[in-house]
């Protein structure tokens, strides 16, 4: 019975197999474990210099999910039964999931590391219910050999037709984006609903090759020689320098728009106390310290006890530039959300 | 005349061959630059985007969830589509062609909806594991050609043969494990083949199943794609290839590679 | 015969299509109904849009010029593989089979090296001097299409040698004998005949193409959104579940209504064949 013995090995495979699996996710719901949703940047770097530290001090077991912060923001609010505990965010889509009730409650009390931050910044915690334990702001990366690039307006130059990749809308820095338009256009967007901004988005279409969703998208198409222009946050440069060595950074002198990235934790953490222990974790002076490196993760620190040196310091949003960057009204920009995306894929992805 | 010997038909005929396989060649170039971009032509030669494959946690952890999804997703379409079709070809059942293009409707369906619809009804609404949820998806894929390839070879068999043995004695269940199996064989590993294959490339519903430490193995190239522009992809890319032709072999050998494409 | 047995063999792949093809689909298509402003208000809203309107004419567009493109490719093809003798015929069926059984995304990043800025068909014609700036071809229509072509091109030549395996070679020699051009004979004589498997290749291709997902986000880029990116981005990007199984549900109607068309067609076209 050579057929059936082949079923009965493939029925056996199969319940073994589904029992391996069942085991594997239902363990992640231990007590001595901590599910971490962040950034798909950088995974190598996260895991060795965030992750693995983390799990060793506190003798916690991590599992990870990567992904787009909106992605990710997503899967927890449409999927109550994520296993997921903390969740690292961009601003808007903090504030978008504080705002749907979708995370703990936060006792500052219990994160040591708290005090160290900046007023302003313990301010937006409280507000938010999320907390920021890195900032970072827009600039614009370009390959040196081919243009010069000084100031925002040149973006809009005749010169850098078909040269340029701005962020989605969707993404981290969208909404920057069309700041930094209505500052080209001399309107603040929170003045006119953004129609000026729009008209600027309009005047800097024929310019734009792709508008991305992920700034790892940008890292090839310099490469490809795609776009020799991108308008990107900070914290992509080390990547982008990394696999194009010869590109150049900047933010120009007119100023920049921040985005704090925020933890939170979610309001069915099993397992909130080592949740704590990782927000207080990534905001102590060591850790800040060790991921501002440029090989490292390149975060800026917010915990006032880590000084950085001039050259620790560049690319960042750090010093000089941190006094720059103004800060973007998530609140007003949420509320215009649908409407603004609509536009925008109707100038920009048509 | 359009036979072989038309040199005019011969000639475009070889473009277009030419054509289909350059890409894949140029792939297999690349992956033996030793620059850190995909570039052609290459300045040098090294393996080092090969061994650098097994830096990558996600390529290793993604082949064996791609690799265990795959096999396992495949064994269920066969164990629960064989005895659908077994029944839909051999008792005179009402409505057996409906049957029959209900268990093909879901290729119907565009496989990135059955991911976004998937996920709402077994990871939200039954609150299954997500990995399970991804059996289920990959399940879907499979099924339809299960039903397929095995009608195919079922109607092409001889009913005789499986009632002359009911009349020699045989118990039906016996009938069927020692007179039907057996004479559907090839078209079973035809079908497991196919399965395998599909459910091991898919991306669309491996996309949205996914979740804390599940990575499958073509979503994390196409991730590794975006952030790394280099050769490693092309390597990778060339294993899955030597993979793909070590699998077609085996089947040419086993029953032939002609009977996965009836 | 035991109809009992035969219930019990159906049940569980029923139940399995059931609630995991169907039930899921209702489950999405309910919220869409549920809108305070009407029935159907999401779907108007939806078609209000010019920008939706372009998304479902460029899915459609690069479909129908992929089918295209693929038949008129594939057509030579598969008469000339179709009647190579056995042994050859084999060796040429494995060497299409290989791209098809090989995963989509090694596919389409191929043509990456092919078609980006510093790809080689730029640097081929800068270096003939054709062209004076490298040619935008990547993350556009075309480069969608191209990929679209690359990848069911394999499907419509396998669907087709077979029938062309079959056909009777001395209905085209008496056609010739007659005075019929090699033109006129295609046309007239092997084409007809192979109506069906064409139909079938085309409906597949199209269907392919249509619901592609890896092809357009690999070679479209977000600024080239078909229906099955943008249903990714509505879902996943922007959170908006209602929006995306809007979208889903007029796709899977689309794709449902040309199949559907075309199969049509096709029993005509047998039916005519079996008449005649």
């Amino acid at each position: 019975m050579k057929f059936k013995k082949a079923c009965l090995a493939a029925a056996s495979f199969i319940v073994a197999g589904t029992a391996i699996a069942t085991t594997a996710c239902s363990s992640s719901t231990n007590s001595g474990k901590l599910v971490v949703s962040t950034f798909g940047l950088s995974t190598k770097q996260m895991r060795s210099d965030v992750l693995d530290p983390y799990a060793k001090k506190n003798n916690v077991k991590v599992s990870t999910q990567f992904g787009d912060s909106s992605t990710r923001l997503t899967q927890i609010e449409h999927n109550p039964n994520s296993t997921v505990d903390v969740i690292e965010l961009a601003q808007n889509n903090a504030i978008t999931g504080s705002k749907k009730k979708l995370f703990k409650k936060l006792d500052f009390s219990k994160i040591k590391n708290f005090k160290y931050l900046s007023s302003d910044q313990q301010k937006l915690a409280k507000q938010t219910n999320t907390v920021p334990y890195t900032v970072n702001s827009l600039g614009i990366i370009y390959n040196p050999k081919k243009v010069q690039i000084k100031d925002w307006n040149d973006l809009w130059s005749k010169k850098l037709k078909g040269k340029i990749a701005v962020p989605d809308f969707a993404t981290t820095f969208g909404p920057a984006m069309l700041y930094v338009a209505g500052d080209h256009a001399n309107v603040d967007v929170t003045k006119d609903d953004g129609k000026a901004a729009f008209q600027a988005m309009k005047q800097l279409k024929p310019n734009v090759v792709k508008t991305y969703a992920q700034s790892s998208d940008l890292s090839n198409m310099f490469k490809t020689g795609e776009i020799t222009v991108a308008v990107v946050g900070d914290y992509a440069v080390g990547m982008l320098k990394a696999t194009n060595p010869s590109l150049k950074y900047m933010v120009p002198a007119s100023g920049t728009y921040a985005n704090y990235d925020n933890i939170a934790i979610l309001k069915n953490s099993k397992n909130a106390d080592a949740a704590y222990k990782y927000i207080d974790f990534r905001l102590s002076k060591e850790n800040q310290k060790k991921v501002a490196g440029a090989k490292s993760l390149n975060n800026a620190p917010v915990n006032s006890q880590v000084e950085l040196s001039p050259a620790e310091a560049t690319n960042k949003t750090y010093g000089d530039i941190a006094k720059r960057a103004k800060t973007i009204d998530f609140f007003y920009v949420n509320s215009h959300m649908s409407s603004w995306i609509s536009q925008w894929n109707k100038i920009m992805n048509q | 005349m359009l036979n072989r010997k038309n040199k005019a038909l011969t000639i475009i005929s070889l473009i277009i061959l030419a054509l289909i396989m350059l890409p894949l060649i140029l792939v297999v170039i690349t992956s033996f630059n030793n620059q850190s971009s995909i570039s052609l032509p290459i300045t040098g030669f090294t393996l080092s985007w090969y061994s650098n494959i097994f830096q990558q946690p996600d390529f290793i952890t993604g082949f064996e969830s791609s690799l265990l999804v795959a096999l396992i997703a495949s064994f269920l379409a066969l164990i629960i589509g064989v005895p659908a079709v077994y029944a839909l070809t051999r008792y005179n059942l009402h409505h057996a062609a409906w049957f029959q293009s209900f268990f093909l409707s879901p290729t119907l369906i565009p496989e990135i909806v059955i991911g976004f619809a998937l996920y709402q009804t077994a990871v939200i609404t039954f609150k299954l594991p997500v990995f399970i949820s991804l059996i289920i998806g990959h399940f879907l894929l499979c099924l339809p050609y299960v039903i397929r390839l095995i009608t195919a070879s079922m109607l092409m068999m001889d009913s005789h043969i499986e009632e002359a043995s009911w009349v020699c004695g045989c118990s039906p269940k016996k009938a069927f494990f020692l007179i039907v199996l057996p004479n559907i064989k090839s078209s079973i590993i035809a079908a497991f083949m196919m399965c395998f294959i599909n459910s091991f490339n898919n991306i669309p519903i491996s996309l949205f199943m996914n979740g804390p430490s599940l990575t499958m193995l073509p979503p994390a190239i196409l991730n590794y794609l975006q952030n790394n522009y280099d050769p490693t992809v092309s390597a990778i890319s060339v294993v899955l290839m030597v993979f793909t032709a070590l699998m077609m072999f085996l089947v040419e050998k086993v029953i032939g590679i002609s009977n996965i494409t009836k | 015969m035991n109809r009992k047995t035969a219930v019990w063999l159906l049940i569980p792949a029923f139940f399995g299509v059931l609630v995991f093809t169907f039930f899921p689909l209702i489950e999405i298509a309910i919220p869409t109904f549920q809108s305070k402003a009407g029935f159907f208000a999401l779907y108007t809203q939806f078609l209000k849009s010019s920008y939706n309107w372009t998304v479902i004419g460029r899915t459609f567009l690069i479909a129908v010029l992929t089918v295209i493109i693929v038949l008129i490719l594939g057509l030579p093809i598969s008469l000339w593989i179709g009647r190579q003798k056995k042994t050859v015929r084999q060796v040429l069926n494995l060497l299409i089979l290989f791209p098809m059984l090989t995963n989509a995304v090694v596919r389409n990043f191929a043509w990456i090296i092919i078609l980006g800025r510093d790809g080689i068909i730029n640097k081929l014609l800068l270096s003939l001097h054709l062209i004076k700036a490298p040619l935008n071809i990547l993350y556009t229509n075309t480069s969608i299409i191209i990929g679209s072509v690359y990848l069911f091109l394999p499907i419509m030549i396998n669907t087709l040698i077979g029938s062309v395996a079959e056909l009777n070679i001395e209905i085209e020699e008496a056609a010739a004998v007659l005075g019929s051009s090699p033109w006129h004979t295609l046309f007239k004589v092997i084409i007809p005949q192979l109506a069906t498997s064409i139909l079938t290749g085309c409906i597949l291709v199209f269907a392919g193409t249509m619901t592609a997902y890896t092809t357009p986000q690999i070679l479209g880029g977000n600024r080239h959104l078909v229906m099955a990116t943008l249903i990714y981005q509505q879902a996943m990007t922007l959170g908006n579940w209602q929006n995306a199984s809007v979208i889903a549900l007029i796709l899977i109607v689309i794709s449902a209504l040309s199949m559907w068309l075309m199969k049509r067609l096709s029993y005509r076209l047998d039916r005519r064949m079996t008449n005649a």
